[in-house]
């Protein structure tokens, strides 16, 4: 099982790490990070926060299209090149081939996250601005993000064409951090339909708010291990769902 | 191997060496000619007043609006209000120092990020000396300490603007309290607290506070605002002087001093002092003035 | 576990209905299909294009589920790893992963097919030197020829050293060279005890290599066996060809023959018994001063068979 999924998983990384659109992201995201130092004079004292904030909003944002941008392809491009036919003819179960994808897709996305991660780091040692290694948490909380919603891309690859999964997915990314508000909007409406199809919607879509320590990180205030341990469970639970149901959907699938 | 024995004719209609030229420079010029009319589109714009300021107002949208677009992307969306912010204050500064939306942009900043601390520090005393509104500041300061119960610097300025706007020693005194007990809190806190506790309003004091202000922040913006106001002080200051000086003479002498050298003559004062803004201090009806104009006091 | 005389493939019924467009308007792709492939047999698939040989490959390989009926590949269905793991299949038109070569790609297969890793390296080499891709082994795979495309397509298939080789149009594309060598490598196969079952529209290669047919038209088996049975190997035409006759006998010839072609001064009759062919001896006999100058007897080959099943198709309502 591990020689068919890795095989799977190290081809599929392969193949998306030469993506131009990858190489394209990574390099505007070090670009919008290195234009911190425009800001600087501007700032009147607050350089600090500005380019720890501008550093890790581009590291989520760019690693989040990536996600949906090339995870969005990841099964349809089998499929539609045919590459497909080939693969499941050999003795490899149908969930190994989604669990391949998926992890070979994470793979490209940690490697994303490390080499911005690491030009952010650049960018701050350049700017004096100090660059202590606890900012690192708000990356590994991005990651958590990340692997919920490449699980939500993957999904959609399995039965819609890209650009109608990744216009999907970046919905669920969307409302995933409007979950907060929705939750606060319904306790405040007497309506008890509406208060229960909110809650039902709040426990059911993935409440990506959990993974936004960034103010916290940026003001150096205290944060609470189990609350981070407790979302990074949360990440793995969910995603764990997802590529359950991925895999149904892609047992029932005839080409 | 075969070789060619006559040379391949040359296709008809095939264009010459200048041919690709033709295309780049009509495109140069296309370009040029889009930044020209850029330009005087701009400066058509630029005509419009009423479009300026429903273009100020533009950039400040609703609060809930710009949390929920700025998806999870809320602090950085703060920072660029924070920057906008700036730049309002910066040019009505340099203009008609009149700062109607600077309240609201500091409420939607605040609302986006509430820890925000340098907003609020920088917010609540601007709007309180630059745009005259106390009362608005110290709203803004309880909503910053209540974001951030932690922190020393916003009931230090919320003390600030008490002690010296509103003259609320009592009230000053307590704000100045609560900020001591705050880890990493000032250490001067506490004797602030004292003094305003004292009742003492004298200028010196009020000099102090600003120097402290002064000294504890890095923002060159409210740095120059602090120079500002130990000016108006130093006017302030003369001019109580002077003035006590003249009611001195009219006390004694039954009269009013011709001038303001009659007194320093007499030994009402020692010295006429230098006015602050380049002036020059005169009497008039009893009343010390000076020659630099409200509006220039800078 | 599949005994050796059971056979490899067992079709039984099969019928496949898509629906497509809003309308969900049905297209009957497979009708009441049932065949067997026997071990150690090479079996054409034969068809015109269309027939829907493709969409029962894919029934065979578990892509595609049939509506009714069923399949079995060594005695179990279609998506069951274990009868995956001892059959290689080669798709129509080949598509691989640009970025890897040649090398690469087969190791992935191997990987996917549970080859040994002792064993692989030397699969690898071996089979890249038994198509001829020895020189392009570390070419990424953007760059090949749809020959070249072709024959690691069937070097994939077969790394796995399978019981079952499943193609799908395998010579599609290829040049008379390129079409040799795959009936080479399939007969090569065969006589190495693999089983050998491949789908074509190409008469020529079913005629030359199979040891069994089956013919499906519009979705339908028209017929299944040995092509010596199929083929009765009766007369079914005789060609005459005569010289010299002059337009009076020519008109008496032309009653008893079928068919008649003049060319040049020679006249070709076709009659369908051999008591046709003595009655224009006897005619040219009689008249004297013609020349017969061929006698070809005609056997119904694959073509003419197909002709005429099709034709009879295409005569139904």
């Amino acid at each position: 099982m591990i020689e068919r999924v890795s095989g799977i998983a190290l081809n599929t990384f392969r193949e998306s790490i030469r993506d131009k659109v990858l190489v394209t992201l990574i390099v505007f995201a070090v670009l919008v990070m290195g234009s911190a130092r425009v800001i600087q004079p501007l700032a009147l004292g607050e350089e600090a926060k500005i380019v720890k904030d501008l550093g890790l909003s581009a590291i989520t944002l760019f690693c989040v299209l990536i996600s949906i941008l090339v995870g969005g392809r990841i099964v349809y491009r089998e499929v539609e090149k045919r590459t497909i036919y080939i693969i499941l003819a050999k003795p490899v179960r149908r969930w190994e081939f989604i669990l391949g994808k998926y992890l070979g897709l994470m793979a490209v996305l940690v490697v994303s996250l490390a080499v911005m991660t690491a030009a952010f780091y650049a960018i701050l040692l350049v700017l004096g601005v100090g660059a202590p290694l606890y900012l690192m948490l708000a990356v590994l909380m991005t990651l958590f993000q990340l692997a919920i919603l490449t699980a939500v891309a993957v999904q959609f690859s399995t039965f819609s064409t890209p650009i109608t999964g990744a216009v999907f997915t970046f919905a669920v990314y969307f409302v995933g951090h409007l979950l907060r508000d929705l939750k606060l909007l319904a306790a405040m409406n007497p309506s008890p339909v509406v208060k229960v199809v909110s809650y039902i919607l709040y426990y059911a879509l993935p409440n990506l708010g959990n993974f936004n320590i960034r103010p916290e990180v940026v003001y150096g205030a205290p944060l609470d291990p189990l609350a981070l341990l407790f979302s990074g469970l949360y990440a793995l639970v969910y995603t764990a769902t997802l590529l359950l149901i991925s895999t149904l959907i892609f047992n029932r699938k005839e080409f | 191997m075969l070789t060619e024995v006559t040379p391949r004719p040359r296709p008809p209609g095939r264009a010459g060496p200048l041919a690709g030229v033709l295309p780049a420079v009509l495109i140069v010029w296309g370009f040029v000619g889009a930044y020209l009319l850029q330009l005087s589109i701009d400066r058509a714009g630029e005509d419009r007043l009423r479009e300026k300021a429903v273009a100020e107002m533009a950039y400040f949208p609703s609060g809930r609006f710009v949390s929920q677009s700025s998806i999870e992307f809320q602090s950085l969306a703060a920072d660029f209000v924070w920057l906008r912010g700036i730049q309002y204050y910066g040019y009505h500064l340099m203009s008609d120092r009149k700062y109607e939306w600077l309240g609201h942009v500091f409420d939607i900043l605040t609302s986006l990020d509430p820890g925000f601390v340098g907003a609020y520090h920088f917010g609540g005393i601007t709007l309180a000396w630059d745009a005259g509104k106390p009362h608005e500041a110290m709203d803004f300061l309880v909503k910053g300490m209540k974001a951030n119960p932690m922190n020393w610097q916003i009931p230090f300025d919320a003390g600030f603007i008490c002690y010296m706007l509103l003259r609320d020693y009592g009230r000053a005194s307590t704000f100045f309290e609560a900020a001591s007990k705050m880890p990493n809190a000032w250490f001067i806190l506490s004797r602030w607290a004292a003094i305003a506790k004292a009742k003492s309003g004298d200028f010196q004091t009020a000099r102090d506070m600003w120097v402290d202000i002064l000294k504890g922040t890095e923002n060159r913006a409210l740095k120059a605002l602090v120079v500002r106001q130990l000016r108006n002080l130093d006017l302030t200051e003369s001019t109580d002087r002077l003035q006590k000086a003249v009611f001195s003479f009219q006390e004694d002498r039954k009269r009013m001093p011709t001038d303001l050298r009659e007194l320093q003559a007499t030994g009402y004062v020692e010295r006429i002092p230098e006015e602050p803004y380049g002036g020059r201090f005169y009497l008039k009806d009893g009343k010390v003035l000076t020659t630099t104009p409200p509006n220039q006091r800078e | 576990m599949a005994s050796l005389s059971e056979p490899v493939i067992s079709v039984t019924r099969l019928s496949k209905v898509y629906r497509s467009g809003f309308r969900m308007k049905r297209i009957q792709a497979l009708t009441d299909i049932s065949l067997e492939v026997e071990r150690g047999e090479i079996f054409g698939f034969l068809g015109p294009n269309g027939a829907g040989k493709t969409t029962f490959i894919k029934v065979l390989m578990g892509l595609t589920e049939p509506t009714t009926g069923g399949a079995l590949v060594f005695g179990r269905p279609p998506r069951d790893a274990a009868a995956k793991a001892r059959l290689g299949f080669l798709p129509e038109s080949p598509y691989f992963y640009d970025h890897l070569t040649a090398r690469e790609f087969l190791s992935l297969a191997t990987r996917l097919s549970a080859v040994p890793k002792s064993e692989a390296a030397g699969r690898i080499t071996g089979l890249l030197r038994l198509l001829r891709m020895e020189i392009a082994a570390d070419v990424q795979m953007r760059g090949f020829s749809r020959g070249m495309l072709q024959r690691m397509g069937i070097a994939q298939a077969l790394v796995a050293d399978p019981e079952l080789v499943v193609l799908d149009e395998p010579m599609g594309g290829l040049d008379p060279i390129g079409r040799k060598e795959f009936r080479d490598i399939i007969v090569d196969l065969r006589d190495r005890g693999k089983t050998v079952f491949f789908s074509t529209h190409i008469l020529s290669d079913v005629e030359m290599i199979c040891d069994r047919v089956g013919i499906v038209i519009e979705g339908r088996m028209a017929e299944v066996g040995r092509l010596s049975e199929i083929l009765t190997g009766e007369v079914e035409s005789v060609e005459v060809t005569v010289r010299g006759v002059t337009g009076k006998t020519q008109k008496i010839l032309e009653r008893v023959s079928r068919h008649t072609i003049k060319s040049g001064d020679e006249l070709l009759l076709t009659v369908k018994s051999e008591e046709e062919v003595e009655k224009i001896m006897a005619i040219c006999r009689e008249v004297g001063g013609i020349r017969v100058v061929g006698i070809v007897p005609h056997r119904p080959t694959l073509e003419d068979y197909f002709m005429a099943h099709v034709a009879q198709a295409g005569r139904k309502p």
